[in-house]
């Protein structure tokens, strides 16, 4: 089962006019997007989600009365829907991540000693996750929690866990100083 | 003399290393192609709005139909074992629980709501 959201159960807000929901979705579909793509490892199956995500958000937007005037609040609702859809595509037995090559012309070029690809398919889904929150979003372990359903606690020991292990890849890739 | 290299620096410039290399990924990855339009996710969001009200809306007609459904089945069973041995025998004498005129009113009753029922589910899915 995926993790509960956040209470939502407030008092209820105005219905999210199709301008608003634009400005939303203009600065929360690209990172949101990145992260579904380094969790699942398939443009096509994060474009899914993400609509998914993105549907959900709208569907529950008029309980959600206390995120409404909070941005950052709100991007951490994304990140938590879009981390409970990963989850259940991994329990519901979908593929390996990163297991198909990606389609024609839409293989980032990466300018970088280390191949990024390779590393995540050696970690495992939640490390993955948890790396991406802390490095590219720049989210601390409270915010991460609130992302992801975990308790501080433990975000902060498996992102040591996390760390660890892409740390051991570098290294044994020659990337690290 | 070389001193033994200091593990939190080295520590520091690893992950120096893995957030250079996860956000030259993230940006290769926002470059490769463009999100999905707002429309797509407005227009799928909405569809499921609606689908969702409609299903709210039919519980109460369904609920009806499934009450009319059991009046009519009930109506006919007892219909059944009122009639049926009394047209083959012709002998017994007829039964005092419910009267002719009661059983039809309870028959037609039902054969309504069950109309009215289907008729509002017909109007709500158009």
């Amino acid at each position: 089962m995926a993790a509960p959201l956040p209470d939502d159960r407030a008092a209820p807000v105005e219905p999210l006019a199709e301008q608003a929901f634009q400005i939303l979705y203009d600065a929360n579909a690209g990172p949101v997007l990145g992260y579904l793509i380094a969790g699942c490892g398939r443009r096509d199956v994060a474009e899914d989600l993400l609509q998914e995500s993105f549907c959900r958000l709208l569907l529950r937007w008029p309980s959600l009365a206390a995120l409404a005037t909070d941005p950052q609040a709100l991007r951490r609702y994304l990140f938590r829907i879009a981390t409970n859809l990963l989850r259940d595509r991994w329990r519901a037995g979908a593929g390996e991540p990163f297991a198909e090559p990606p389609e024609e012309g839409t293989a980032p070029a990466l300018h970088v000693a280390v191949d990024i690809q390779a590393m995540l398919r050696q970690l495992r889904p939640r490390e993955r996750q948890l790396l991406w929150l802390a490095y590219v979003e720049e989210m601390d372990h409270a915010e991460i929690a609130a992302s992801t359903g975990l308790s501080r606690l433990s975000v902060r020991t498996l992102l040591f866990r996390a760390r660890a292990r892409a740390r051991h890849y570098l290294s044994r890739e020659g990337a690290t100083p | 003399m070389n001193r033994p290299a200091d593990p939190m620096r080295s520590n520091q410039s690893t992950d120096d290393v893995l957030r250079q290399s996860l956000r030259a990924y993230a940006a290769s990855v926002c470059a490769a192609g463009q999100s999905p339009p707002v429309s797509l996710v407005w227009f799928r969001a909405e569809r499921r709005r609606r689908a969702e009200a409609l299903r709210r809306a039919q519980r109460p007609v369904r609920i009806m139909q499934a009450i009319g459904l059991l009046c009519a089945v009930l109506a006919a069973a007892w219909g059944a074992f009122r009639f049926v041995p009394t047209v083959l025998i012709g002998a017994l004498p007829a039964r005092p629980e419910i009267a002719a005129p009661l059983l039809l009113l309870l028959t037609a009753g039902s054969g309504l709501v069950l109309l009215g029922c289907w008729g509002l589910l017909l109007a709500s899915r158009q």
